[in-house]
């Protein structure tokens, strides 16, 4: 892996962890929303899959390095 | 018709799982590895099914209904994250073990370090903190088959007689035969849970009807912190990212990444295990969620037992016999891998090297025999479980965890001189034990989880290490 490339890599990545420390911007409501389930799950299923699209590129990009 | 799902079950899974792995299970590669020949579906659910367990089905379940929707949300994204460490160590370990002909992870490291004391001190680690997620296991199906029995089976004869089951399959056909059982086990897991989560929610009234009846009773359960604010800011960024440096600690895990068959099998499975975790780990929760409505008042271990207790309130006899027949599907799955994984660390780690003209057949032996060795301690420790499944979870993986330093070092650093690679693990799980016994006061956590304190200090260690090493030269 290049430095320059893999630092970005791991901004990436850093990135979407950040995103899933929402106590720093947020102050979640737990009402029951679609299904009954509160809508900070809705947000975390965003972030899960967002991670695994990033880790998808990533990972068909220097796997097999 | 419980006992008749539950003896078909067991006669197909056996005779399934033994076709075919006579050939494979005369040599250590073929026993313990499999011939490092896993496609991606077997290796992603042979992965799967040793890693979600009783854990995941009674833990997760018991979990929801003390701490509610905040618990799903950190096993998920937090087990999901973990497929980064396979890439970080687990490709290395893959290519290593291939051309050196790895077997334990204990091997690979000595191969790297040099040091026997490092090989030991990792492999005795492995095996310790091993044995309370493996007894958690045979609690689990004691836990299922005293419930789904109605107490005909009690608690202690349940443990024994799954035990005995798979130490048979296992005996036989090795890691062949658990990758075979674990991917029907895995589908059956998935697939049970899914139905189960159906049929219980609409026999509450429906799950949005059921959620805002909870809610009214327990609005807790569906914040964001948790009940009783169980993962305050620093906790949760804990537990978050714990994962990534436990789960490939396990040596059940550490040892699945030898045996994909190449590197791209491996990539494959790593995307499967971080994404399949955003669906199944909601299943549990929602059935311990909604265990408010019909079981208000368990508490401590009693809420683990909330699956089994819905499952019998909610559902025809024979669906709940089937569910509990997938709980205990996957409790095997981890135990067998759990039973093989020790039992090879033991043969190749410490027999071994003290006896160097051991054949391939009778290094095969030696891991039957430590087969049956492991299962009965585990069933020892069944027998009185000292905590809740959540928290014995908890203690072994923090135990594990630890590990993750010198392994990173060593795989991804250039490597670091061995004594700070066993003061870190000595240290780690000195400190660890010291928070879990309360003998070191919880103020030294400044609010983090204590693996990540632990795990925090060993990285410390190690870096020190790297740092004498580069500018003086100490080893």
């Amino acid at each position: 892996m290049k430095s320059k490339n893999g630092f970005l890599w791991i901004i990436l990545f850093i990135v979407v962890f950040l995103l899933s420390q929402d106590y720093l911007w947020i102050n979640w409501e737990g009402k029951p929303t679609i299904l009954g389930f509160p809508a900070w799950i809705g947000w975390f299923a965003f972030v899960h899959v967002l991670f695994i699209a990033v880790f998808y590129f990533f990972a068909k990009k220097y796997w097999n390095e | 018709m419980i006992y008749l799902i539950l003896i078909a079950y067991i006669a197909i899974v056996f005779l399934g799982s033994l076709s075919g792995t006579s050939t494979n299970a005369k040599s250590p590669e073929g026993y313990f590895l499999a011939n490092r020949g896993l496609g991606t579906l077997a290796l992603f659910f042979t992965i799967l099914a040793t890693n979600f367990s009783a854990f995941y089905f009674l833990g997760f379940a018991g979990a929801g209904y003390r701490v509610g929707y905040a618990h799903y949300v950190m096993m998920a994204l937090g087990t999901g994250f973990a497929c980064i460490s396979f890439y970080i160590l687990g490709a290395k370990i893959w290519a290593l073990g291939k051309y050196h002909g790895f077997i334990t992870p204990a091997e690979l490291i000595y191969h790297q370090t040099g040091s026997k004391a490092l090989r030991w001190i990792f492999a005795s680690i492995m095996l310790l903190f091993t044995f309370p997620y493996l007894a958690l296991q045979i609690i689990g199906a004691g836990y299922i088959l005293e419930n789904i029995t109605d107490g005909a089976i009690p608690y202690i004869w349940g443990t024994t007689l799954l035990t005995i089951f798979t130490i048979a399959y296992v005996w036989i056909g090795g890691m062949k035969s658990v990758a075979k059982t674990d991917l029907k086990q895995g589908l059956l897991m998935i697939f049970l849970m899914l139905v189960a989560v159906v049929v219980i929610s609409n026999s509450v009234g429906g799950l949005t009807a059921a959620h805002e009846k909870v809610y009214a009773l327990q609005p807790e359960l569906f914040s964001r912190e948790g009940t009783g604010n169980a993962f305050p800011p620093k906790k949760w960024f804990s537990l978050l990212i714990f994962w990534v440096f436990c789960i490939p600690m396990f040596p059940q895990i550490f040892m699945r990444f030898y045996i994909a068959k190449d590197i791209n099998t491996l990539k494959k499975s790593a995307l499967l295990y971080g994404l399949i975790p955003l669906v199944i780990s909601i299943l549990p929760v929602i059935i311990g969620v909604l265990g408010h409505l019909t079981f208000p008042d368990l508490t401590g271990k009693a809420t683990d037992q909330i699956l089994p207790k819905m499952l019998a309130a909610h559902s025809p006899e024979w669906f709940a016999g089937l569910v509990m027949t997938g709980a205990l599907a996957a409790f095997m799955s981890t135990l067998d891998s759990q039973l093989l994984a020790l039992s090879t660390i033991v043969t190749r780690d410490f027999i071994l090297p003290f006896r160097e003209n051991v054949g391939l057949e009778q290094q095969v032996f030696f891991g039957r025999i430590w087969v049956v060795i492991f299962a009965i301690v585990g069933l020892l420790i069944a027998a009185q479980p000292f905590d809740t499944i959540d928290d014995m979870g908890r203690l072994s993986f923090g135990g594990l965890a630890v590990l993750f330093p010198i392994t990173f070092m060593t795989l991804r650093c250039g490597g670091v001189a061995p004594f700070f690679g066993v003061l870190s693990i000595i240290v780690g799980e000195w400190l660890l034990l010291g928070f879990y016994y309360q003998k070191i006061p919880s103020e030294y956590l400044f609010g983090f989880d204590r693996s990540i304190i632990v795990l925090a200090v060993c990285f410390g260690i190690v870096f020190l290490g790297k740092l004498f090493d580069q500018k003086w030269g100490i080893k």
